[in-house]
């Protein structure tokens, strides 16, 4: 007999109103269902009644973490509609706040997985680690998340050359915690134990469903747009794409731990390398037509979409946040595991809904079996009777 | 200082609800619990269930969807239980008031015992509003 | 950086001749706009012959009938195709990609949830992201009204 398990609304590890059904038959999940809306703005429309200097405020509030790669993305559309090149300071001032956020995306997803499955240490570590951060960020653009750094045709404002040094230190310290934290996770057969082999997206799914970012790279899909497609500066430094063939939790996590590596020596090149000169190409106009632009956010790529009738205003903004395309890869992912893991599985997509509900056990006759803490309480001895075990 | 407010002062449980926001005043709010704050040794902390929450922290623009269980929370609070408005857009709906799906802000369907402006509002922001309102309770 | 090889526009135009018209564009765009009939068999033909990946799909309200334009990343290329078709109002129907490609069960859900536009052989065809206590035939995004 199958029962319904609802997750949601609000649920106290998803920071985020999200509302699944889980279709179990006793401890094995056979199907979810996803009713989404609850963080729903309408913010398409109303981008559509601002100024595009008002709009890349508004899409930067389309997620707080993913702030600078939205406003990049729309800072794209809007020059390729435009048709200008952007300043090489500007190119290299975008990507080194680009890849701060990937850091501190990518931490605070270690943190929220060490959280789920009951490692509380790899949560403070994680998020003690991002803190300084939050400090080189708000060194560079004046504020911790929400940085109001982009705009179309380069950045807001100039960058003092005394703040390198410490920005330096900053992520130099920040690799070395890395390394640790790396390790210290790779080692641990508990942690191992909980992430290998579950939560199976086999590669042709990974296509099938148009996953992206490190959910995508973590089945072998190879799609990243920083190589695909070069903004920024990023075909001018060296680093490497990610990809693991795991296709399972760990492989995902695998490729954010190591892709942090990546960022770190982004950053420095960028730093080494950046070049003077003007920070904006001054978009005064912005003439009729189409663009497109897209970035690889933390969790895949964002897209946006901007048609310009040749006013101050844009006739459509389509945005699409990476999460849209990689929740429904929770299906494939789910199928035949157990309701302990469901959480972790879930988490592994890192899910976004701003970008984009109550937890309670109902049996088939409506009654309530279990609360949203049980679920939680269930990862939690899962990884107890391991760390027991071992 | 009544029994209540004595027990207030060295342990707040605080609830914390995300009513369609952006992420980021979560994010802060976690962060105050993380080691550089670290809001626990004054013993605020955050619990799993409205029925244990002396605090209500309410963060987003309050989407139309969302209101239902926005008041529902609400009301499973035990009383006395203080209600913060969180960010620029749990105060006043901040960019997103004229947005159709908007039906906040948060006063609009709850009774709100402090707000805590910013977008999104700094760890010791959020804190000093927290140390101000267990002054007022 | 990479050429723009612009190969998958030739195949397309040697493909379909002039039942697709393009248009292309600097900065690797390319906009395709092709009538109903050739909707699916272009979509098709981007995702499981030319391997492009559905990054989303736009759909919006002109005075000309809600316009529909699916967005193609071809990434070894570095491109992103655009392939566009325009649906008659007041009844905007159009046969569905999700049971040939999932990526685009979400998006096309969304497009019925904010222009009303039925996709004929949908899987799973209901509203996204609105609220339960909004009308059926609410669309935000409909001019019409």
């Amino acid at each position: 007999m199958t029962t319904t398990i609802p997750i949601g609304p609000f649920h106290p590890v998803l920071e985020e109103p999200e509302y699944i059904t889980l279709e179990v038959d006793g401890e094995t999940v056979i199907g979810a269902n996803f009713d989404l809306g609850r963080v729903h703005r309408g913010m398409e429309l109303l981008a559509q009644e601002k100024t595009y200097d008002q709009d890349i405020f508004l899409v930067e509030r389309i997620c707080g973490i993913c702030s600078a790669s939205h406003s990049w993305a729309a800072s794209l559309a809007i020059e390729d509609i435009v048709g200008c090149e952007v300043p090489a300071r500007a190119r290299y001032l975008r990507t080194i706040v680009h890849e701060l956020e990937r850091l501190h995306s990518h931490m605070l997803w270690v943190g929220l997985a060490g959280h789920i499955i009951g490692y509380w240490t790899v949560f403070m570590w994680g998020w003690k680690y991002r803190e300084p951060i939050l400090d080189a960020l708000e060194a560079i653009t004046g504020n911790r998340q929400h940085y109001a750094w982009y705009r179309p045709g380069g950045v807001r404002r100039d960058v003092p050359d005394e703040i390198w040094p410490n920005v330096l230190k900053i992520i130099e310290e920040f690799d070395r915690k890395t390394d640790m934290l790396t390790g210290a996770i790779l080692d641990d057969p508990v942690i191992l134990g909980r992430l290998r082999g579950v939560g199976i997206l086999t590669k042709e799914d990974a296509i099938a469903y148009g996953t992206l970012g490190p959910t995508a790279r973590g089945s072998g899909f190879d799609v990243d747009i920083r190589r695909d497609e070069p903004y920024g500066a990023y075909s001018e430094v060296d680093w490497d794409v990610i990809v693991q063939d795991g296709c399972d939790c760990l492989a995902v996590a695998v490729v954010r731990l190591l892709e942090m590596k990546e960022s770190v020596k982004i950053i420095r090149q960028c730093i080494e390398k950046l070049p003077g000169g003007p920070i904006d190409a001054e978009v005064r106009e912005v003439p009729r037509g189409e663009g497109c632009g897209h970035v690889e956010a933390p969790r895949g790529e964002s897209f946006h979409f901007i048609r310009s009738n040749g006013t101050n205003m844009p006739e459509r903004h389509k945005m699409r946040a990476p999460t849209f395309n990689n929740i429904p890869s929770f299906r494939p992912r789910i199928k035949g595991e157990t309701i302990s893991d469901a959480l972790l599985i879930f988490a592994v997509i890192d899910p976004c809904y701003s970008c984009t509900e109550r937890l309670a056990i109902v049996g088939p006759s409506g009654e309530k079996l279990a609360t949203s803490k049980d679920l939680l309480r269930l990862s939690h001895e899962k990884t107890e009777e391991l760390r027991k075990n071992s | 200082m009544g029994a209540m407010n004595w027990g207030f002062k060295k342990s707040l449980w605080v609830f914390h609800l995300n009513a369609g926001a952006c992420n980021n005043c979560d994010i802060e709010v976690l962060d105050c619990l993380c080691p550089k704050y670290d809001v626990e040794r004054f013993g605020i902390k955050l619990v799993g269930s409205v029925k244990h929450a002396d605090v209500l922290l309410v963060s987003g623009s309050v989407p139309r969807k969302v209101v239902p269980q926005l008041v529902e929370t609400f009301e499973q609070a035990p009383q006395p239980c203080a209600v913060v408005a969180l960010g620029s857009c749990g105060c006043t709906g901040g960019i997103f008031k004229d947005g159709y799906n908007f039906a906040g802000p948060v006063d609009k369907h709850i009774p709100v015992n402090a707000y805590i402006p910013g977008c999104p509002p700094r760890p010791e922001a959020i804190i000093d509003g927290i140390v101000k309102l267990i002054g007022k309770l | 950086m990479r050429e723009w090889s612009k190969e998958v526009v030739e195949r397309l135009k040697a493909k379909f001749g002039d039942r697709v018209d393009i248009v292309e564009r600097s900065g690797r765009r390319a906009y395709v706009t092709v009538g109903n009939d050739d909707w699916i068999p272009v979509t098709r033909y981007m995702y499981e012959e030319e391997k492009g990946r559905l990054c989303t799909a736009s759909g919006s309200d002109r005075t000309t009938g809600v316009e529909l334009l699916y967005h193609f990343a071809v990434d070894r290329d570095g491109s992103v195709v655009n392939v566009r078709t325009t649906l008659a109002k007041p009844f905007p129907r159009v046969e569905s990609l999700a049971p040939y490609y999932p990526a685009a069960d979400f998006i096309e859900r969304e497009i019925f949830d904010f222009l009303g536009v039925e996709f004929v052989g949908h899987p799973d065809p209901r509203k996204i992201l609105s609220s339960h206590d909004r009308p059926a035939d609410f669309h935000p995004m409909r001019r019409d009204e």
